[in-house]
């Protein structure tokens, strides 16, 4: 049985069939304007010719989506899941494959682990900590009171446990980061995250889900444009660049449409609502398999739907922004595609990896240094420095490129190999002979000026100094060790990278979509990076509150 | 952009640049035209076009392509003068037949003005910290933005005040993994005064085959008195009283590297010194010692905690 199956929160419409007529009673503007405004938008809506028809449309096929999916399925639902990729997995299948999930299961018992839905909340909502400060404490409540019945339903539907993690983890205390086996010879990428999705994929497709690959969904169609059900989706078919083609589908959902689209992080204009410094050069990981682009949000609220616990996304805590790896563009850090993978020519390089931060100076567009390059990825401080104006008169918000300069000595260090597939000549990596030169090779989409060479040396001649002085006189960073000095030289992109999403679609504990006026929006649903609430890292989120929309969407009536 | 008047009825030609000939070039570099001809009204392929300097014809190319009322040729390279000059050419077409029909001539002036090649340096192989008055040598490195060789040329290093300190003359062969980084060695005095030295390499490139603007770069390094006692620095992992191998130790201007035994010995003058070490996922560590005589130093490393260095 469902955890929590009267959704809390704010006020809900699941067992309110007829919510459009409270709607209706619940303006005080008087009948004949009510009728005058929806009237119109009654007739849109028979106006849509519907190619398909389905109970439950689910729209996007990562760890949300296909657990929605399967949920809804479940409870005999006919369920439709469209995808804008050409392979399902979503921002999952680039994941480490962890989940915060506990609640005292099997697993845990024979490892001797105490743990319960009250421990459980209690780590994700403790005020001292801001990744637990600024959570809907409704929903990590049923996160907490759902992960014993998620467990055995996961394990159920395909998915092979590791083991648990022997460490505190976030606002984890050491219990309930389990990770996931990574599928068998995943030909796409190394990332233990096709564990989560290709088993659902499997289950999915076993019970008869059909998956429309390629298919993006560019608007939510509702009775009118802020009041009554949702009635189906709009598509458009996109090509292997999410370059929209022209085939077009109207899709009815005769209960429910579940948003788990992937979050908002590659939406400029979208992430710019929290952080205005967030501007266009700061890429999404892992954008090389899912753009991230906030289509479920927008959709929604150009239907009336608010975003949820918007604090979250700001916390300057966990990792929201990372330093990443360098010289490719799409800089995530820890995971990455096979050369060989159907989506490498998104990715182009596979990127390096600095594993000591000694070996590299971090310049700024002008050639200037701006921060200890040695800190740990959580030090906002650094992020602040970094996306600080340099003085582009035509943009102020953001900081521009940041370059990652070193030498031959640290490619010896270091063990890298400079040349592609790891690293991307087209804009993202370039050498040199000399320091001047090497700045005047850099020519980058967001390189506002070229780098002046005389900076860029004279940065690296101080920079040298200060490893024979032993004091960094400018950023303190810790006992500088090795001078950038013996040709050929090197310039990598190494500009911080967008990590989660922790604001999206407000929901409530049924993963329902609250508007701006705090009521449901009848049959629409929300789940994964693309839902707010709780800022919490990973796909356990992303279950429970899909598993949850499944369920409530399933029981909608026709 | 000019044509010239022809005969009545004859139609007048047009001549242009797809793309204008830079207000500056480098020396001696390859200048590309793609000269189009226009006012024809019909395909002119196979015409002939010349480019001329002073009196000489110093390129020719054919008409192909005929498309948007225009033909053009292929992109040409013409070199620039190798002195730094003000320069022009004129791009004609002369009278020809072209098709069974006559044309008459027409011209373009071109012009632009050539600047030198950019020199830059680099410096490497510098030894730090060195025994103040014993000889040691540093590498440079000189390139010219037009690839140029540098055979040959001299480079110099020079004190804080400027003075000539040693010279050498750059080798036949780049620098390996570079383009055109042409490199030698300088013997050099060590400095008499002890402490931090910032020293410069100067580049004159003159006496090049082509003209080229001269260049300088400064290195720094430390001189220091000949050593008295042997330092032996223990590196312990804190919790586990593990040898942490391969940590950086730095005391005060000396570096060396610990061994699998979590240790680095190193030789140095008496005096107070800054111990730092650095291991990356380790905290950085450091301390002050009195250096008096051989000893040993102790040091522990802490690790950061996961979360900070962990990104899934």
């Amino acid at each position: 049985m469902l955890k929590s199956p009267r959704p809390t929160g704010a006020e809900n419409t699941d067992d309110r069939p007829n919510a459009a007529i409270d709607r209706r009673s619940f303006l005080a503007s008087g009948a004949a304007v009510v009728a005058i405004a929806e009237a119109p938008a009654a007739q849109a809506a028979e106006a849509i010719a519907w190619d398909r028809e389905v109970d439950v449309v689910v729209i996007g096929a990562g760890a949300g989506g296909l657990v929605a999916a399967i949920a809804a399925r479940e409870k005999g639902a006919s369920v439709l899941i469209v995808e804008k990729n050409f392979d399902i997995g979503g921002r999952a299948m680039m994941s480490f494959g962890g989940l915060y999930i506990g609640g005292g299961n099997r697993l845990q018992k024979a490892k001797g682990v105490e743990d319960s839905a009250d421990r459980a909340f209690a780590d994700w909502s403790r005020p001292e900590k801001p990744m637990g400060r600024f959570s809907d404490r409704a929903l990590v409540r049923t996160w907490a009171d759902n992960n014993l019945e998620l467990f055995d339903w996961l394990e159920k539907n395909g998915i092979q446990w590791e083991a648990y993690r022997g460490a505190p983890d976030r606002l984890d205390r050491n219990r309930t980061r389990l990770n996931v086996v990574r599928w068998p010879n995943e030909p796409t990428t190394p990332a233990r995250g096709s564990g989560f999705v290709r088993p659902l994929e499997k289950t999915a497709r076993r019970m008869g889900i059909e998956i429309l690959l390629q298919q993006q969904m560019t608007k939510i169609h509702r009775e009118s444009p802020l009041n009554g059900r949702v009635t189906g989706i709009a598509t458009i078919e996109v090509d292997d660049s999410y370059r929209p083609k022209t085939r077009t589908m109207n899709i009815r959902a005769r209960k429910g449409i579940i948003i788990a689209t992937g979050g908002s992080a590659g939406n400029p204009v979208f992430r710019t609502m929290f952080d205005v410094r967030l501007t266009e050069e700061y890429q999404a990981e892992n954008s090389e398999w899912t753009e991230r682009t906030g289509d479920g949000e927008i959709a929604a609220m150009e239907i009336g739907a608010a975003l949820g616990a918007t604090a979250c996304q700001t916390t300057q805590d966990d990792n929201l922004i990372t330093k990443g790896r360098m010289g490719k563009k799409s800089n995530g850090t820890i995971t990455e595609l096979y050369p060989t993978s159907p989506h490498f020519f998104r990715a182009r390089a596979l990127g390096l990896v600095v594993k000591d931060y000694q070996d590299v100076i971090l310049v700024k567009e002008n050639g200037l240094r701006f921060y200890d390059e040695t800190v740990p990825t959580r030090d906002y401080e650094y992020y602040a420095a970094a996306l600080a104006w340099t003085g582009d008169p035509k943009k102020f918000n953001g900081g521009g490129p940041i370059w990652a300069i070193f030498d031959a000595d640290a490619v010896t260090r270091e063990e890298w190999d400079v040349k592609p597939p790891h690293v991307d000549p087209a804009g993202y990596f370039f050498s040199a002979d000399t320091i001047e030169e090497l700045a005047g090779r850099i020519v980058n989409e967001y390189q506002w000026r070229p780098m002046p060479g005389a900076a860029l040396r004279k940065t690296v001649e101080r920079y040298n100094s200060f490893v024979d002085s032993g004091v960094d006189a400018d950023f303190k960073k810790p006992r500088p060790m090795h001078k950038v000095a013996k040709p050929p030289f090197y310039a990598a992109w190494h500009t911080p990278a967008l990590h989660d999403s922790y604001t999206g679609i407000r929901i409530n504990t049924g993963a329902e979509v609250i508007d701006l006026h705090g009521k449901g929006i009848p049959g629409l649903y929300a789940c994964g990076d693309s839902a707010g609430g709780f800022g919490q890292h990973g796909i356990c989120r992303a279950a429970t509150f899909g598993r949850i929309a499944g369920f409530h969407a399933a029981a909608q009536p026709s | 952009m000019s044509a010239a008047p022809l005969a009545e009825g004859r139609p007048v030609l047009h001549l242009e640049l797809a793309e204008p000939v830079p207000p500056q070039v480098p020396v001696g570099a390859d200048v590309l035209l793609q000269v189009r001809v226009s006012g024809a009204a019909r395909d002119l392929s196979g015409g002939r076009i010349e480019v001329v300097a002073g009196e000489e014809i110093v390129a020719t190319a054919e008409l192909i392509a005929f498309r948007d009322n225009f033909n053009e040729t292929a992109a040409l390279a013409v070199r620039a003068p190798v002195g730094v000059e003000a320069f022009s050419w004129t791009i004609r077409f002369p009278p020809q037949e072209i098709g069974g029909i006559a044309y008459e001539g027409c011209a373009l002036p071109v012009s632009s003005q050539t600047r030198p090649h950019r020199t830059s340096l680099a410096v490497w192989s510098v030894p730090s910290p060195v025994r103040a008055a014993d000889r040691f040598a540093v590498t440079v490195g000189a390139k010219s933005s037009g690839a140029c060789a540098l055979s040959g040329a001299r480079i110099e290093v020079r004190d804080e005040t400027g003075a000539p300190l040693g010279q050498a003359i750059l080798g036949d062969t780049p620098w390996p993994g570079t383009d055109a980084l042409y490199w030698t060695e300088i013997a050099l005095a060590g400095p008499s005064r002890e402490g931090q030295q910032c020293w410069s390499v100067a580049f004159a490139a003159t006496d090049l085959e082509l003209p080229h603007l001269g260049s300088s770069a400064e290195f720094s390094f430390t001189a220091v008195k000949p050593p008295e006692h042997r330092v032996a620095v223990a590196v312990t992992e804190s919790e586990a009283a593990a040898p942490v191998e391969a940590s950086e130790i730095a005391l005060g201007p000396y570096r060396a590297a610990t061994d699998k035994a979590g240790v680095a010995h190193i030789e140095v003058p008496g005096g107070v010194y800054d111990l730092a070490v650095w291991k990356s996922g380790f905290e950085p560590a450091s301390r002050t010692v009195e250096i008096a005589a051989d000893v040993s130093v102790q040091l522990e490393l802490i690790r950061r905690p996961k979360e900070l260095t962990v990104w899934d």
